[in-house]
């Protein structure tokens, strides 16, 4: 008589993959796919191209209201009409972006302590630092889509000017300056958004906070045009290299200077008010040109203080939600 | 194979005690801690763990709320690093190949996160995204496994506690890990709920999974459980099998025709603890020892008992009244 044997459960399912973890590439398209079905991220587009029409009805309205808004010289005639017609809307909405990708940065790493999801996509025994830079690039390029939906939202709009004024630039008159200079003010605005973001991303990993994030860095934006402006007079009322070196390196942390001597200069000049740039500030009466390699060191520099803060934390600190 | 129930009565010679230790099957440990220990400043939380839970078992992890579950969990899923001491899974150092080893475990830490404005079903693409991506099939499948097959594409911030929990659990399954720790899988459950994830669980042990399950319903781990470890201010009080444990403190009363007898031929037997006659009763406290092991040896004896009863102490007893013991309470 055969031994009775204990009946086979079947099994509840049958494996279908390989466990095995995600390499950078399809962590970074998780992350997309993330990003892709947020609902939040699209409001936060549309927001940004609603403060670009915001500031494109305003630059008409007071370009219709003198007249002179569209004589050559002036802020949408000339040879420089289409690239400021273009560029100034954008560099209005920028402050907006500015504070988007901020509060992207921010949500995106401090939801996830904030929520508790660290700890399940950390204990699928996915690699910290990979997963640190396929969220960056991700937002990376969500940056660059603000940025494009910036652009095209301008220059589209910049078509409608035919309505209010003749002649007008148009995207006819799109020429290899011309294009030059907007590429200057979407890589520039592209730069100031990866900081933002990069500031909102590292001060929510630090307080695992999405609030304090948000909160923080919205501080720096609106505190930078205050100080900016201080800490300029300051640095000039010492009269010392090291206090305007010392402004510099606080606060030229963006690429402005790339472009702002590409416009022309009572455009250029009204960059302090958005950026709290040096290079344009309330005292000076003209742009004062920064070397363009030495706000590439700033930028880089701030951006690898940013990187590694964020970079160690992440990878080393306990995950305690 | 060795099943519950099918094991033939032990051979003895004549009269001898019967009673012998099961044969031991290799075990292949599959998750093993060794002098684990975190420490948060001065405070130990795990202090000096040492746990294996073999391939095959479901590993029952007892303890009061702040006993040091929770972070022995999150040690095993390298979400925190230990302060001394080290986990080994499939064998493997988890510190030098958390990467490697992570994979084949699935997890559910306390309450199930995801993201909020996904619905379940994409939150499960996205948590397979993280293993190197799954099918679309695959996640419709665990979707019915826990059973949220309807309310799959329904947005997670919309779900019950019960329905996040079942989410938590299908994202353990997704990749049909080897080991899966599951930490208070019933929680927010109803009770059809609590008996689905109970036969879940035991249909995924008999699959050959390994569980690991941390729970405060002692009933729903007696009924899952093969073995279970009891930890108390971050040290590991008790451990063994349920039955064991249930074992370690039995009483066995024996009715017989002649108990003084009776009880001269058991108290020779060195694996009785004591034995003693309580209103005409042989009274053992016997661990360790079966019923009929005890039939059998009096039998052989020419004593034949008239009833033989167990009568053992409730796992919650013994919960209580081990923690309170390590307490000092």
């Amino acid at each position: 008589m055969s031994q009775a044997t204990w009946p086979a459960a079947p099994a509840p399912f049958q494996s279908t993959t390989e466990a095995r973890t995600a390499t950078l590439w399809e962590l970074t398209r998780n992350e997309l796919f993330k990003l892709w079905h947020r609902r939040l991220v699209w409001g936060m587009l549309i927001l940004d191209l609603v403060f670009v029409f915001a500031a494109w009805c305003v630059l008409v309205y007071y370009a219709t209201k003198t007249s002179d808004g569209f004589t050559p010289g002036h802020l949408l005639g000339g040879a420089n009409g289409l690239s400021d017609a273009i560029g100034q809307p954008m560099t209005l909405g920028r402050r907006a972006g500015e504070f988007i990708a901020a509060a992207l940065g921010a949500l995106t790493f401090g939801g996830e302590f904030s929520s508790g999801s660290i700890r399940l996509v950390l204990s699928r025994g996915v690699n910290r630092a990979s997963y640190l830079a396929a969220k960056y690039i991700a937002l990376a390029i969500a940056c660059v889509a603000l940025v494009i939906a910036s652009l095209l939202m301008s220059m589209l709009l910049s078509n409608f000017l035919l309505i209010v004024h003749r002649p007008a630039p148009t995207l006819l008159n799109l020429n290899g300056p011309t294009l030059l200079a907007i590429l200057g003010i979407c890589g520039g605005t592209l730069e100031n958004f990866l900081f933002c973001l990069l500031f909102g991303a590292t001060l929510s990993i630090l307080a695992r906070s999405a609030a304090f994030g948000i909160a923080a860095s919205f501080g720096y934006l609106i505190g930078e045009d205050i100080a900016a402006a201080v800490l300029s007079v300051i640095g000039k009322s010492l009269h010392t290299s090291l206090g305007n070196q010392l402004a510099n390196l606080l606060f030229t942390t963006n690429l402005d200077a790339f472009y702002a001597n590409s416009l022309p200069t009572f455009l250029a000049k009204g960059l302090d008010q958005l950026d709290g740039v040096i290079a344009c500030n309330l005292t000076a009466k003209a742009c004062v040109p920064v070397n363009i390699g030495q706000s590439f060191a700033v930028a880089l520099i701030w951006a690898l203080v940013l990187g590694v803060i964020s970079t160690y934390l992440f990878i080393k600190r306990d995950v305690l939600q | 194979m060795f099943y519950p129930g099918t094991q033939d009565m032990p051979q003895t010679t004549r009269g001898e005690w019967p009673f012998q230790q099961a044969a031991q099957l290799p075990r292949e440990i599959i998750l093993q801690t060794i002098g684990l220990t975190k420490a948060y400043g001065k405070r130990l939380a795990v202090n000096n763990l040492n746990l294996e839970v073999a391939r095959g078992e479901v590993f029952g992890f007892l303890g009061p709320n702040g006993a040091g579950k929770t972070t022995t969990i999150r040690m095993l899923l390298h979400l925190i690093r230990p302060t001394a001491g080290e986990v080994l899974l499939f064998g493997e150092p988890l510190q030098q190949n958390a990467h490697g080893l992570l994979p084949r475990v699935g997890a559910l830490i306390e309450q199930p996160a995801f993201q909020s404005y996904l619905s379940g079903r994409d939150n499960l693409i996205a948590v397979g995204g993280y293993t190197g991506g799954v099918s679309q099939e695959r996640v419709d499948e665990v979707l019915s496994i826990v059973g949220l097959g309807e309310r799959g594409r329904d947005r997670y911030s919309t779900y019950s506690l019960g329905m996040r929990q079942r989410l938590g659990v299908g994202a353990a399954l997704l990749t049909d890990p080897e080991l899966l720790i599951l930490d208070e899988p019933g929680n927010g459950l109803d009770p059809a709920g609590i008996v689905e994830m109970r036969e879940l669980i035991r249909k995924l042990a008999r699959s050959g999974k390994t569980i690991f399950v941390s729970s405060h319903i002692l009933a729903e781990v007696r009924q899952v459980c093969t073995r279970i470890g009891i930890i108390r201010g971050g040290q590991l009080i008790a451990v063994g099998g349920v039955e064991d444990l249930l074992r370690s403190t039995s009483r066995w009363e024996i009715e017989v025709p002649n108990p003084e007898r009776a009880s001269q031929l058991l108290a020779k037997v060195p694996i009785l603890r004591s034995v003693s006659i309580e209103n005409g009763l042989v009274v053992l406290n016997a661990p360790s020892v079966r019923g009929r092991d005890l039939i059998y040896y009096l039998t052989q004896n020419s004593i034949w008992p008239e009833s033989v009863k167990r009568s053992e102490e409730d796992l919650e007893h013994i919960f209580l009244r081990l923690t309170e013991k390590e307490a000092g309470l």
